[in-house]
């Protein structure tokens, strides 16, 4: 009914949807992990605020303007009347700070673009990582070295499990969470270990930590 | 001693339902199944077809929707309020009025949107608690169908107006001047500042006439108390003062105004010792027409029919004058019962001679109490028992101060505030209406076209008038028919005050800027009495600094601290009328007890009970999902009202459960409609008595309309309570009732063990039973062999959670099934879903009938999720999606649940729910303000159940850190604790020896539901104590397990 060199053609079927599989597999498992989607993920903000300057070359403390980290589960942006602060006197001419001269003016608001966006479910708390001792480059990175914010870690259960698991490498001193180039000296590992001994951290790895 | 006196004596032990009692097929194939059997039925209108069309669109859709979510912004504010953190939730005291009484709550606040109400833990009336419509405020302030903005109807037409133009138009609306003869229809009230201005508008138009109407509630009490005692006062009661209470169907611990307080005080009454050796407890005596919460917490309940409620009455106050033992006889000289038409049966007279043989022993630590529905002069002979038996604190004992014996009293008298403008009736609006003599209305906040008894015709009085002006939260009956519909304010968005039940000024204080425009009663006022300020802050200000005469520095810091602790010390009620040591409160004269004599209306038959009903009230929050979705607490009946009637008159009548039967209450010479709706058989109720709650049937409201049978047309302005000689005739078919009956019934193995079965479910015993073997409860369980354990049992790791619920305080008032349904987001499904057994609610109460159906005890167990240490749900899930965590929790991951039910299915407690639908998928941005940002929205195919409101465990946790310090018994209060008034929920910490609910699992009441199962579930209950009075006690559960109880024969006190 078919001819002959169809016969072949079976050999290469077999292989073919073998390869599909797996084919398959690696771009839905590598395609679609928050690695390659979130990773890296830096969008345009309506005003460019460079960390880069303000934390990096200035020196800003995170918590100038993310002031209420400490206290609860959010990392506040800051509200118009904190960049005006500085910003009533310096650079008043900018053209790139007209939209915020212009909310200062109106009493409205900047609209930023979210980067570090967790699904809804998940009830990520800042003050209790804070208090534990995890600091601010952990889970976003040398932002003292990005002009634009971007995503530096996927941010996914598994990445998030990887510390909750092994604490230690992620601890340091209080005075230390906000220094993001800072590394301790001697043993990380050691420290780290010492650290969690002494604050008794033992992060739970149950559903119910995250997610209610 | 006979049958008849033993309400408890029957055969039978617990059950369920009629249905169950009769071994009806329907019911044995409901248990039999792992859901009811709609519960699993497809899609109405969806065939299979459909499905795999819909299925497979959503893949296509899912296909190309984006890789990554929706890009979110973040908008921060421009100067963010100084001590202001987002996300946090901050919590403010403020008031709300429910169902006409004023409470005293905190609200949670989560970024500026009120997401919670609690009771205010500083104010003693409330200590923390609320009722079940308080917490369903939170849904009324989220109403979609609220009014957006002032409507003008003129000529047929229906025009959108603004408030310019509403302040523009006043002048024509009193156009007469001062002269205009201007009305106002009101609820009753108790705020000092529309108080205050209404007086203003008095000044202004000398001709003002204000008149109040409330459907929900009688008013016979007042104008009895002020027949008592000379003066406006109003009465309270506390009840942990009073040994002996004899509660005449006034509902005290749930429906009654007072009933938080009420209820913390009755189980204040009732605490127990863990050993049990040196209990004691009080007693109530409860008769009522149809069961309530009160009769089912009561040691003795007999059912009375509605007209023989007072003649009961009279019938004590016989028997306490003819004693010759009161304490204050000059109270009741001259009381004749003869006239009052008593009828007692074997069980009420049995009743009565133990009340008063116990009111007579505990002078001045007893109580009588009468539902507002009864009429004044019934209300001053119950006054005027009170005041015999020394039970009132007259305040005549020393000059300086009170006496020891008025300390103790457990009814107090307070003056009431004053009213420098007269009240009138709603007859003698209509009658003015009729007559032309008023020039303009206002209505404020009421709906009297729907709730106003049709003989007053308030309709065509109301059509003459055509100067009409209605303001309401939404365009409701009355709305309709006025000139013009002004939005109201929520008690959330306003500025006001309200005094309470002691005297003491509550505050008012906004929580959101108004969502429509609406403005306060005060505020569309002040309009009128064009006085300045018209803002309501500064009028609540200015009340409030005329008022103070407390102690704080300056009048400013006082303000502040009324604000900050929602009431303050020092703005009581001026005296004048009361604590005048001079001018005691005294007892007027002897009375005229001929009032008594029950009116012309004697025609014999059935009689048929009217009432507010218990969640929508009088119709007001008929547009309340929460509440139409409520289990009541007897009935456990939803969405609508049903002709509740006993086994025996239903027998006697022919009709069976849900049979449709035609009322009609004819008799007087204005015989009004019949209405129709089904018959729902009740046990417990009295005979020849058919009862239908008010309230249902609305006209309008997207959740309100067409719910249930409008009952307001069988009322007349004369008899609104209560129907002597109606006529109730089945008109054959059947009318469906959502009832939650007998859906998640507990199974166990086989009907005949069944019965048996539920007496270990709730154990309960008398204290004389408790005094001499505290342990009963511990051996009323199923006797088994040494358990083993199938699995390897866990050892936890740090706190272990764990709760506690005590049957002898719980009243089953179901506020915290609604304080569950607003912390944990918990969907309302609708009727038909109900009807298929797709209820949502986490947190049940199971009701139990006992005994004879006619005269049925009644018992209520709360069931939620226990949080088994061996779960059974847990060893079925095929996906891992419901898990134990370290400290105890049987935790849900949503994300993982595939829908397969199984653990549902294996749940002996079955509190596992289910989402047939994606119940959240539309809802309106408004409705997703009130939603609580803590808690998981659950989608579809997704199983889901009490959580132990881990989100709640969490926030303790993380605070606790922050502070640096351990957590603390007491940190984690869960929702429905936290709005108990009987604090019969107890939660905390079972690997803290020193935590309460430790101390509680270790109580010699403790026990565990189907503990044979070998499931050790982490929530316990405590058994049921009841203090029968030694000539009525009846052999109980405990009885009849062992040799002890009912054969003891020693004098029962009690102390």
């Amino acid at each position: 009914m078919f001819p002959e060199w169809t016969n072949r053609l079976r050999g290469i079927a077999v292989v073919g949807v073998l390869f599909g599989i797996v084919f398959a597999t690696l771009v839905v498992a590598g395609g679609f992990s928050p690695s390659t989607l979130a990773v890296g993920y830096a969008p345009v903000q309506p005003i460019p605020y460079s960390h880069r300057l303000h934390v990096g070359e200035l020196g800003l403390d995170c918590r100038y303007c993310h002031n209420t980290v400490e206290d609860t589960a959010r990392a506040a942006i800051p509200p118009v009347a904190t960049c005006m602060n500085c910003h009533d006197s310096v650079k008043t001419e900018s053209e790139l700070l007209e939209p915020l001269r212009r909310a200062a003016r109106d009493g409205t608001s900047v609209r930023w673009v979210r980067v570090h966006d967790l699904p809804e479910f998940v009830y990520f708390d800042h003050s209790a990582h804070l208090t534990a001792g995890v600091g601010c480059v952990s889970c976003h990175g040398r932002v003292d070295r990005m002009d634009v914010v971007r995503q530096e870690e996927p941010l996914s259960m598994g990445w998030c499990l990887e510390c909750h698991r092994a604490p230690e490498a992620q601890l340091r001193p209080f005075d230390r969470l906000t220094d993001l180039g800072w590394q301790p000296s001697g043993d990380a590992l050691a420290a780290g270990t010492e650290l969690a001994e002494l604050r008794g951290i033992a992060p739970s790895t149950d559903c119910s930590t995250c997610h209610r | 001693m006979s049958d008849s006196t033993r309400p408890r004596s029957h055969a039978h032990g617990y059950w369920q339902s009629l249905e169950e009692l009769a071994g009806d097929e329907a019911f044995a194939q409901s248990l039999a199944r792992e859901f009811s059997e709609s519960a699993s039925s497809p899609l109405d209108a969806v065939s299979r077809r459909g499905v795999l069309q819909l299925m497979s669109a959503s893949v296509a859709l899912a296909s190309f929707a984006g890789c990554r979510w929706p890009v979110e912004e973040i908008v921060p504010f421009d100067r963010r309020p100084e001590g202001y953190q987002p996300g946090k939730i901050a919590r403010y005291a403020t008031s709300l009025v429910v169902a006409g009484v004023a409470r005293p709550v905190v609200v949670s606040s989560y970024d500026g949107r009120p997401i919670k109400v609690e009771g205010n833990p500083e104010h003693p009336s409330s200590a923390g608690a609320t009722d079940a419509l308080t917490q369903a405020e939170i849904l009324a302030l989220y109403d979609p169908d609220r009014s957006r903005q002032p409507v003008h109807r003129a000529d047929g037409l229906v025009r959108r107006a603004d408030w310019r133009e509403f302040e523009a138009a006043i002048p024509q609306l009193v156009a007469e001047g001062p002269a205009t003869r201007l009305a106002v229809l009101a609820r009753p009230h108790a705020s000092a500042t529309l108080e205050r201005v209404a007086g203003r508008l008095l000044d202004r138009f000398p001709a003002l006439r204000w008149y109040e109407f409330s459907a929900g509630h009688g008013d016979g009490e007042a104008e009895g108390l002020e027949s008592v005692f000379g003066r406006p006062v109003t009465v309270s009661y506390d009840l942990h003062r009073a040994r002996i209470l004899l509660d005449f169907d006034a509902d005290l611990l749930v429906t009654h105004p007072e009933a938080v307080a009420n209820a913390r005080g009755f189980t204040a009454g009732r605490h127990l010792p863990a050993d049990g050796h040196d209990a004691s407890m009080n007693r109530l005596y409860c008769f009522e027409p149809l069961p309530s919460g009160t009769g089912a917490a009561a040691d003795h309940r007999v059912p009375v029919a509605p007209s023989q409620i007072v003649p009961a009455l009279g019938s004590l106050a016989a028997r306490l004058v003819a004693s010759g033992r009161l304490a204050r006889p000059e109270a009741l000289a001259g009381f004749d019962s003869a006239g009052m038409g008593v009828n007692e049966p074997e069980t009420l007279r049995a009743t009565l001679d133990a009340a008063a043989d116990d009111l007579l022993s505990h002078q001045g630590a007893g109580l009588v109490a009468l539902g507002d529905r009864h009429p004044a002069a019934a209300h001053a002979l119950a006054h005027r028992i009170n005041v015999s038996l020394g039970n009132v604190a007259l305040g005549d004992g020393t000059s300086d101060g009170e006496s020891a014996a008025d300390e103790q009293a457990p009814v107090r008298i307070r003056p009431r505030p004053a009213r420098r403008v007269p009240r009138g009736s709603l007859e003698a609006l209509t009658a003015r209406l009729d007559a032309g003599e008023i020039d303009c209305l206002l209505i404020l906040e009421g709906n009297p076209l729907f709730d106003a008894p049709p003989d007053l015709e308030l309709a065509s009085a109301l059509a003459q008038s055509k100067r009409t002006v209605h303001l309401g939260a939404v365009a409701d009956e009355t709305a309709n028919a006025c000139q013009w519909h002004l939005p109201l304010a929520h008690d959330l968005e306003s500025w006001g005050d309200h005094w309470d039940r002691d005297g003491r000024l509550l505050a008012v204080q906004p929580l959101i800027q108004p969502l429509f425009d609406g403005r306060t009663p005060a505020e569309l006022l002040s309009m009128f009495a064009d006085e300045a300020p018209r803002a309501a802050h500064a009028m609540v200000r200015q009340t409030f600094d005329a008022l103070y005469q407390g102690t704080e520095a300056s009048p400013d810091k006082a303000w502040r601290r009324f604000l900050h602790d929602g009431f303050l010390a020092g703005t009581e009620v001026p005296d004048g009328a009361l604590g005048d040591a001079a001018r005691p409160l005294e007892v007027s004269g002897p009375m005229d007890w001929e009032q008594l004599a029950p009116g012309a209306s004697t025609a014999q038959g059935v009689e048929l009970d009217l009432r507010p009903d218990s969640k929508v009230f009088d119709g007001r929050y008929g547009n309340n999902g929460w509440l139409q979705e409520l289990p009541d607490a007897i009935t456990k009946l939803t969405w609508g009202n049903a002709a509740l009637l006993g086994p025996s008159l239903a027998a006697s009548l022919g009709v069976e459960h849900e049979d449709l039967v035609s009322i009609e209450a004819g008799g007087s010479e204005l015989a009004s409609e019949a209405i129709e709706l089904p018959v729902f058989v009740l046990p417990g109720m009295a005979r020849d008595t058919v009862s239908v709650a008010l309230g249902y049937g609305r006209r309008v409201g997207r959740v309100a309309a067409d719910v249930g049978v409008d009952a307001y047309g069988l009322q007349t302005a004369a008899e609104r309570w209560t129907r002597r000689g109606v006529t109730v005739t089945p008109v054959g078919g059947k009318g469906a009732l959502a009832s939650t009956q007998n859906h998640y019934a507990i199974d166990s193995r086989g009907r005949a063990e069944r019965t048996r079965r539920i007496d270990r479910l709730v154990r309960e015993g008398t204290l004389e039973d408790y005094r001499h073997h505290p342990e009963f409860a511990q051996h009323m369980g199923l006797h088994h062999p040494p358990l083993v354990s199938l699995w390897t049992e866990r050892e936890g790791e740090g706190h272990q959670w764990g709760m506690a619920i005590d049957l002898n305080s719980c009243i089953a008032c179901n506020a915290c099934v609604v304080a569950c349904q607003a912390e944990n987001n918990i969907p309302v499904v609708g009727k038909d879903e109900v009807i298929r057994g797709r209820e949502m609610h986490w947190l049940r109460i199971d009701r139990y009938f006992q005994g004879d159906p006619d005269e049925a005890g009644i018992a209520h167990q709360p069931m939620a999720c226990a949080h088994c240490e061996l779960a059974p749900c847990e060893q079925v899930c095929p996906v891992g999606a419901t898990m134990h965590n370290a400290e105890g929790l049987n935790v849900m991951a949503y994300n993982r649940c595939v829908g397969t039910r199984y653990c549902a299915n294996n749940c002996p407690y079955k509190v596992r729910r289910f989402n047939f639908f994606n119940y959240n998928e539309h809802v309106s941005d408004l409705e997703q303000l009130g939603k609580n940002p803590e808690v998981t929205i659950r989608a579809r195919g997704v199983m889901e159940k009490c959580t132990y409101c881990v989100q709640r465990i969490e926030h303790a946790r993380i605070e606790a850190k922050n502070d640096g310090r351990a957590l603390r018994d007491g940190d984690v209060v869960t929702a429905c604790q936290q709005a108990c008034s009987t604090d019969a929920i107890t939660f905390g910490d079972l690997s803290d020896p020193e935590s309460e609910v430790s101390a509680l699992h270790a109580d010699t009441r403790a026990y565990a539901v189907l503990a044979d199962l070998n499931i050790k579930p982490r929530t316990v209950y405590l058994a049921r104590i009841r203090n029968p009075h030694p000539d009525l006690s009846a052999p109980s559960s405990a009885g009849s397990h062992g040799s002890h109880g009912a054969a003891h024969t020693e004098p029962e006190e009690v102390h």
